[in-house]
């Protein structure tokens, strides 16, 4: 990889923000009619889903009544996938704010999720996306529970991080609800003296108890009271539809800044940052996992992970038509632009994570020393 | 309105939507059932509101309307311009628009509104409402263009008295084009005192005119609506008429007309900022984006990256022109979300912002 100049940083930030407006100036009504019909189509898939499992199990039997039990789960676990991801996501990210609709903006909308949407808004849209990858800034960076990186001392219990690991995906949603809470040590640790949190820690506490609430009472308490008869494998079907969802979005997200060529950066690396070099910063950060487009409608355009970070306020279908204009970008300037098959991107994840559960070589040699 | 009744309706509708694209759950509606021109470029649309036991106002409201261009929710205030009796006998209101140059809203009804449609509106408000003079006193209407439109409801409405006291100057464009002619001369009958002045020909408000109309009456209420120039103007003007052995009319004015967008490069709007406990502070000073203004003010808006990635800032916009500083695009005049860091207003604004509730 060449280094680039200041000068030629710039240029390659000028030609990227060209694309952007390019896109935002197509943004419109087709955009609108998406992001509702899609919603639409959502809400009748949730609802759907809740009604046919009830009734295979209250009018089935046998083998029909699990197979059409099971396919509502998945039905009902797709259902939560695009509330949280292509449509949750996106809109809270701010993607559909230009339609001036009521519900379908980044400060109202909620998603089907056990996390605050106000909590993940603060850590994510702004910590996440404007310090990528930046050790000690960024905290999506390993969750605070997985090394990921050399930078980090390594400790005897990141021996057993693949098993974290596993139980941070399927417990996903929880991770997500939590992250803000762990940051800011509101129930456990030393509190932390320089906290930027906007509103006091007895507000963040209770708005994680209120939606951690909403979402217990909802899929564990009144969607299996509601169908009496058969509450208990109502409830486990919901269970299962939310491990499904959980597992899913942690894969995908992992595929996007934690393989083996996404890059990790410093605090001095971002100082004085110019528009410029945060695009460049963004694209290192990265990387994107190549599929059709139901698989990409599925992950949201996190699968485009490397456009969404350049362009994270446009609406998200555009990500796969700027897809191949930025990869040809990168290449113009030798910016390395990390794609692959889902089965790469996984691979060098999980490779990732096993790598740095163990000390590297230096740390083995002078531990020894 | 977080009812539950609400807040299923609001879940449903873009179900409802996939069948009904122009569904709208919890909007107040109204049936298109008329449209005519009415000169100097305004046009009267007529509607049957739904739900009449629902639909109320007092003559001199306005509402505002929403419509949907290229996807997106555009919303808009105009003035009711019929009688109260119209919607007490037939459910019956009047809106009478300008179509503004350049103006995307103004332009885009007469062309696409369809009669037998629905045109979504919000219920009717505002404080510029008839009040009834203390015995032996007149009311002045001070009109200028489409001003007329509130005031021509207030008349009407009290039409079925005697108009004897009341006095109208209307001020137009162009007097061989007179909107509502025929409506005036109606209330010309049953009494009631009017000057249409030329602008262009005859000049902007003034003393000898005012003074010329009243001819020494007494006024109870002066009602005003027009551009802003105008009725600043109209304002010193009735406040010298003041005889120091009466009290002083009661001046009430209502802000029309659009908001020039090209050529503002200074800084001396003013912002009003309405906190989330109502409280409303104003600034008119304003150096750099609009979050930098509100903190200047005093306000301790939530915001994250300061560049335009992050969206913590947006805030609702419910009035003025802001522009984009990265885009240069300039924003409509209604209500719509803005994030403050990549913002400036190019007009007076108003917002409600979102604030840290911790120091």
């Amino acid at each position: 990889m060449r280094k680039l100049s200041k000068a030629e940083i710039e240029v390659f930030g000028e030609r990227l923000e060209a694309m952007r407006e390019e896109s935002l100036a197509k943004v419109g009504e087709k955009d609108a009619r998406y992001i509702r019909s899609l919603i639409g189509f959502q809400r009748l898939l949730d609802i759907g889903s809740r009604l046919v499992m009830a009734c295979a199990f209250l009018f089935l039997s046998g083998a029909a009544m699990w197979t059409i039990a099971l396919l509502a789960t998945i039905g009902l676990a797709v259902s939560k996938i695009l509330n949280n991801m292509e449509i949750g996501h996106n809109v809270m990210h701010g993607q559909y704010d230009w339609m001036n609709d009521p519900n379908i903006n980044s400060v109202k909308f909620d998603w089907d999720i056990a996390g605050d949407s106000d909590s993940w808004r603060r850590y994510h849209n702004y910590e996440h996306h404007t310090f990528t990858n930046v050790l000690g800034k960024d905290r999506d960076f390993g969750y605070g529970l997985l090394r990921l990186s050399g930078d980090y001392k390594w400790k005897p219990k990141n021996r057993f991080q693949i098993f974290t690991y596993l139980v941070l995906s399927f417990f996903f949603e929880w991770g997500v609800a939590y992250h803000e809470l762990a940051a800011e040590r509101v129930f456990m640790g030393k509190k932390k003296r320089d906290s930027e949190l906007p509103i006091s820690r007895k507000e963040l506490r209770n708005a994680f108890f209120k939606k951690a609430g909403k979402q217990v009472f909802k899929d564990y308490i009144f969607f299996p009271l509601l169908f009496l008869p058969v509450a208990l494998p109502v409830l486990i079907c919901n269970f299962f539809a939310n491990m499904l969802r959980n597992l899913w979005t942690s894969t995908i997200i992992f595929c996007g800044h934690f393989t083996e060529g996404a890059h990790v950066f410093y605090e001095n690396d971002i100082q004085n940052e110019t528009r410029g070099e945060w695009y460049y910063r963004q694209i290192l950060g990265s990387s994107n996992i190549e599929g059709s487009k139901t698989f990409h409608i599925m992950t949201g355009h996190l699968s485009c992970q490397i456009e969404h970070h350049l362009f994270p306020d446009l609406p998200s279908h555009y990500y796969r038509e700027l897809s191949p204009k930025v990869k040809e970008l990168c290449a113009e300037y030798g910016i390395p632009y990390n794609t692959g098959r889902f089965s790469k991107q996984y691979a060098e994840v999980v490779r990732r994570i096993w790598t740095y559960s163990f000390p590297t070589k230096e740390e083995r040699i002078s531990a020894s020393s | 309105m977080n009812t539950l009744s609400s807040n299923i309706k609001a879940y449903v509708e873009p179900v409802v939507q996939l069948g009904m694209p122009s569904y709208k759950a919890n909007q107040l509606s109204a049936k298109i059932i008329g449209f005519k021109e009415e000169g100097d470029n305004i046009f009267t649309v007529k509607l049957r509101p739904r739900r009449r036991s629902k639909f109320i106002f007092k003559p001199g409201q306005h509402l505002n309307i929403l419509v949907e261009i290229n996807g997106k929710t555009l919303k808009r205030t105009f003035s009711i311009s019929s009688p109260l009796t119209a919607l007490q006998k037939d459910g019956i209101i009047e809106l009478s628009i300008k179509r503004q140059p350049n103006g995307l809203v103004t332009n885009w009804l007469p062309l696409n509104l369809k009669i037998g449609k629905k045109l979504y509106l919000e219920q009717p408000q505002g404080d510029f409402t008839y009040r009834d003079d203390p015995a032996g006193k007149a009311s002045l209407m001070l009109a200028a263009g489409s001003g007329i439109t509130p005031i021509i409801s207030m008349l009407e409405s009290c039409s079925s008295t005697d108009l004897k006291d009341f006095f109208l100057i209307y001020h137009v464009n162009d007097s061989c084009e007179t909107p509502f002619d025929n409506r005036l001369q109606t209330l010309a009958k049953k009494g009631l005192s009017i000057a249409v002045v030329d602008s262009i020909k005859d000049g902007f408000i003034c003393q000898e005119q005012l003074e010329r109309v009243v001819a020494g009456r007494e006024l109870g209420n002066v009602y005003c609506c027009g551009p802003s120039g105008y009725m600043n103007k109209a304002k010193k003007i009735v406040e010298s008429l003041n005889n120091p052995n009466t009290s002083p009319p009661a001046f009430h004015c209502e802000y029309f007309g659009s908001i020039s967008v090209e050529g503002q490069t200074d800084t001396s709007q003013r912002i009003e900022w309405i906190q989330r406990s109502g409280k409303t502070l104003v600034s008119t000073e304003n150096k750099g984006t609009l979050l930098e203004a509100a903190e200047a003010a005093g306000l301790k808006p939530l915001h994250g990256c300061r560049s335009g990635i992050c969206h913590q800032c947006t805030a609702q916009k419910t009035s003025g022109r802001v522009r984009n500083v990265l885009t240069n695009e300039v924003s409509s005049a209604g209500e719509e979300e803005v994030q403050l860091c990549i913002c400036v207003a190019e007009s007076d604004a108003s917002f409600v912002v979102r604030e840290r509730t911790v120091q």
